[in-house]
């Protein structure tokens, strides 16, 4: 499946950095879209504001971090979930925040998966690996949207 | 993933139930295992009270005997509680219409078995490093 987009929300250059270049070491072939707060994906998800907009037809994939500047990603969760349109996207929240109600909360406002970022460097690499070879499978089948 | 977690199999076909299984021992799972070969059955189980104590992954072959697959998801789907769960969908079926129905019933995330056993083998696998790193909620809070 080519035409999958990863969308990644990250405010932290130096953890994109590591995600981007260990995605593309397992799924070169994909696309990566990279916003730096919470408003900036909302505005291309729903379509707003003057930034890039989604494409009807494509079919994403999100890896969202929680805490983020302007709008936190569970906020951005929420509304994802809350959007008919676009409810049906996978949603992968990539996070430090290793608490257990943060867990609970996202997975019942209808997160995929919840992965917390290991602090250890080479930890971090092998979680974004496993990561990228589990998006880069060619059987993943995503929604269109 | 928590080594008190539960990995429940949906899977009617004994084969592809015994190469699951293989496949995530191998990647290093020593959580339990639970195997239902029965759609009926699985639901059974899920909606005693006894079970909201611990946490689960599910992965379910939409074509299970017993119940419509898609009805499984919608029924674990609207419990407050069992929505939380997350839902590999692992199957042979991979019509568009399915995959966007699974999607919109809140699965999170949709597989399509491959027909070489080796490819399948290898599949397995690298879902069960991914499920590794990850964190799966309570169903009891």
């Amino acid at each position: 499946m080519n035409d999958l987009v990863i969308v990644v929300a990250e405010d932290d250059a130096g953890h994109f950095e590591l995600v981007r270049k260990n995605l593309w070491l397992s799924c070169v072939d994909k696309d990566i879209i990279h916003f730096t707060d919470g408003q900036q994906i909302l505005d291309f998800l729903f379509q707003k504001g003057p930034g890039q907009h989604r494409l009807d037809g494509q079919n994403y994939i999100i890896l969202l971090d929680i805490r983020m500047p302007k709008v936190d990603g569970r906020e951005v969760l929420k509304c994802i979930k809350n959007a008919p349109k676009l409810k049906k996207i996978p949603v992968i929240m990539l996070t430090t925040t290793d608490d257990n109600k943060e867990v609970d909360l996202c997975y019942d406002l209808g997160c995929s998966f919840y992965i917390v970022k290991p602090v250890d460097y080479s930890s971090f690499m092998e979680a974004v690996e496993s990561l990228g070879k589990f998006l880069s499978l060619d059987h993943l089948k995503v929604p269109k949207v | 993933m928590g080594k008190n977690a539960v990995i429940l199999i949906a899977e009617s076909n004994q084969d592809h139930y015994l190469i699951i299984e293989k496949n995530l021992r191998r990647t290093g799972f020593g959580n339990e295992i639970k195997r239902f070969d029965n759609g009926k059955a699985l639901i059974e189980s899920l909606f005693t009270p006894e079970r909201q104590s611990v946490s689960y992954i599910l992965i379910l072959d939409i074509n299970i005997e017993g119940l419509d697959g898609l009805e499984i998801l919608r029924k674990i789907k609207s419990d407050s509680l069992l929505r939380k769960m997350p839902v590999v969908i692992f199957t042979s079926q991979h019509d568009q219409t399915s995959i966007d129905k699974c999607y919109d019933l809140g699965c999170s995330v949709y597989i399509s078995k491959p027909k070489d056993v080796t490819d399948f083998s290898d599949m397995v696998h690298k879902i069960g490093k991914f499920l590794l790193t990850v964190k799966v909620p309570r169903l009891n809070s």
